[in-house]
């Protein structure tokens, strides 16, 4: 009896045991989730903390940046334009001083004037107030003009956009966005055509589609070499806009910005 | 009791066989091999009943000494490719060594006819270890575990089973010795029970797995 009353001591001890070691692994579990829901709440209010600044950091780059712009801007309209002003009047002095000169100085003159008109679109496309006052499609207009003269490629141009679908915040980073696009295309991609559509009425979309060599947009992005995708990428995130960048090697390259929940990189 | 126990033990272990290996390709390394040593399980629990119902063996406790250190061998490869540490790492290949050295002394000196049941309950308190550090792991939102949550149930399941078998299996031959029959009611009562809770954890963190993730293509 007294030994049979041992072996259900033990076996009740080690039943105990077990349901005290059962409890004792719920609460170092539960003391794990507290001790990692603090941490996670403080990584938490670092994470937001490092995010807000690096929003300020960029907003400061972004006002700067235009601010540059806008000053590079006018300094051309400006000066240049005035020193081209001159070289005009000068020419045009010398033609009447000397008549032969008119046959001789057509090609100068040519250029001369592909120069001034060059300069004066491209102060225009930098001067922030410019965009901002003629809105986006007049903008983006100007700025096609400016490329149909230097006839690397053939654009075409769609656009069925009302006023009112972005503030002019926006439509300053939509346009910022779209000369980096076209500078891009303009050096890298090779494109013999490049096609644009804007539409904006509820939902905001800009394309942008070229027939160039396309590249890797993941490595790219990923080894840190394209500045200018990355400027396109933080400027869409300024706006509160999406872009979807949709580019093979040998396929062309496809810009699709739109403020929709859409977000993704092919 | 017994009977609802062992109903619910198989049928656990045959839903996860069978998900797991529907859903191969949705797990990752670690999560494979605690899936296999659970098929394993499964394989030597049947060939068990197999052997001593057909075949005519008075007992079968060799052939679950051998299963043991199988299970030792699943468990530290799975958990090998889980840890990160490097320090932790070398710790664990220690204790893994330690284990081995323990089980094979012990299976010399009782010989294959007798669980080694030291070295389990040794190995059980290890491996509980082991795994309070990988819950601590995925608890902590820096270590960015993809399947976070399902491996916290998964370890949670072997943690319980294996910490508070220990008590029970360090005790398991001297019962066995003296009294049989309690020493059979003990073991439905605390290790199917808790082989149970291990089962329906790794089956609700398999679950998870396969809600979350992608078909894994390499590893």
């Amino acid at each position: 009896m007294g030994e049979a009353g041992d072996e259900y001591a033990i076996a009740i001890g080690i039943i105990i045991t077990a349901l005290v070691i059962l409890l004792l692994v719920a609460g170092i579990t539960l003391s794990f989730f507290m001790i990692n829901k603090e941490k996670s709440s403080k990584a938490i209010a670092l994470s937001k903390a490092r995010l807000s600044y690096e929003k300020e950091l960029r907003i400061v780059e972004n006002e700067l940046s235009e601010h540059l712009m806008q000053q590079f801007g006018r300094e051309l309209h400006d000066n240049i334009g005035h020193l081209l002003t001159c070289l005009r009047l000068e020419l045009e002095n010398r033609k009447l001083d000397n008549e032969s000169l008119f046959e001789e100085m057509s090609t100068v003159d040519q250029y001369l004037d592909q120069t001034t008109e060059q300069l004066r679109l491209l102060s225009r496309s930098l001067n922030t107030d410019y965009v901002t006052k003629n809105g986006l499609v007049k903008s983006i207009t100007l700025e096609i003009e400016r490329y149909r003269q230097l006839k690397k490629f053939d654009l075409q141009w769609k656009h069925d956009y009302h006023n009112g679908t972005m503030d002019s915040n926006q439509e300053l980073m939509v346009f910022r966005i779209f000369q980096e696009v076209m500078n891009n295309a303009a050096k890298h991609s090779q494109a013999k055509a490049i096609a644009l559509h804007l539409v904006g009425n509820e939902t905001f979309e800009l394309t942008i589609q070229d027939d160039g060599v396309g590249f890797d947009t993941k490595a790219i992005l990923s080894d840190g070499r394209a500045s200018g995708l990355q400027n396109i990428l933080k400027r869409a995130d300024m706006a509160g806009l999406h872009c979807l960048i949709s580019a093979e090697i040998g396929e062309g390259t496809s810009f699709h910005i739109t403020n929709s929940t859409q977000k993704k990189i092919n | 009791m017994q009977f609802v126990n062992l109903v619910i033990d198989i049928g656990l272990q045959f839903i996860i066989i069978l998900v797991g290996f529907i859903e191969i390709k949705r797990l990752n390394v670690f999560e494979k091999f605690l899936w296999l040593q659970i098929l394993i399980s499964v394989i030597n629990y049947g060939s068990g009943k197999l052997l001593i119902h057909y075949f005519g063996y008075s007992q079968n406790t060799f052939q679950y000494n051998i299963y043991f250190l199988i299970e030792i061998f699943i468990i530290l490869y799975a958990t090998y490719q889980f840890l990160r540490n490097k320090g932790v790492k070398k710790l664990f290949l220690i204790g893994m060594t330690v284990i081995l050295v323990a089980y094979f002394t012990e299976i010399a000196l009782t010989g294959i006819n007798v669980f080694a049941n030291y070295s389990f309950a040794f190995y059980s308190m290890f491996i509980a270890t082991i795994f309070l550090y990988i819950l601590y792991q995925v608890t902590n939102p820096r270590r960015e575990e993809q399947n976070a949550k399902a491996i916290l149930f998964i370890s949670l399941g072997i943690v319980l089973f294996f910490l508070c078998n220990a008590p029970y299996m360090a005790m398991m031959n001297y019962l066995q010795k003296i009294n049989p029959v309690l020493n059979a009611q003990l073991f439905h009562i605390i290790t199917d029970v808790l082989s149970n809770i291990r089962y329906f954890l790794f089956l609700v963190g398999l679950v998870m797995i396969i809600r979350n993730k992608p078909i894994v293509q390499n590893g």
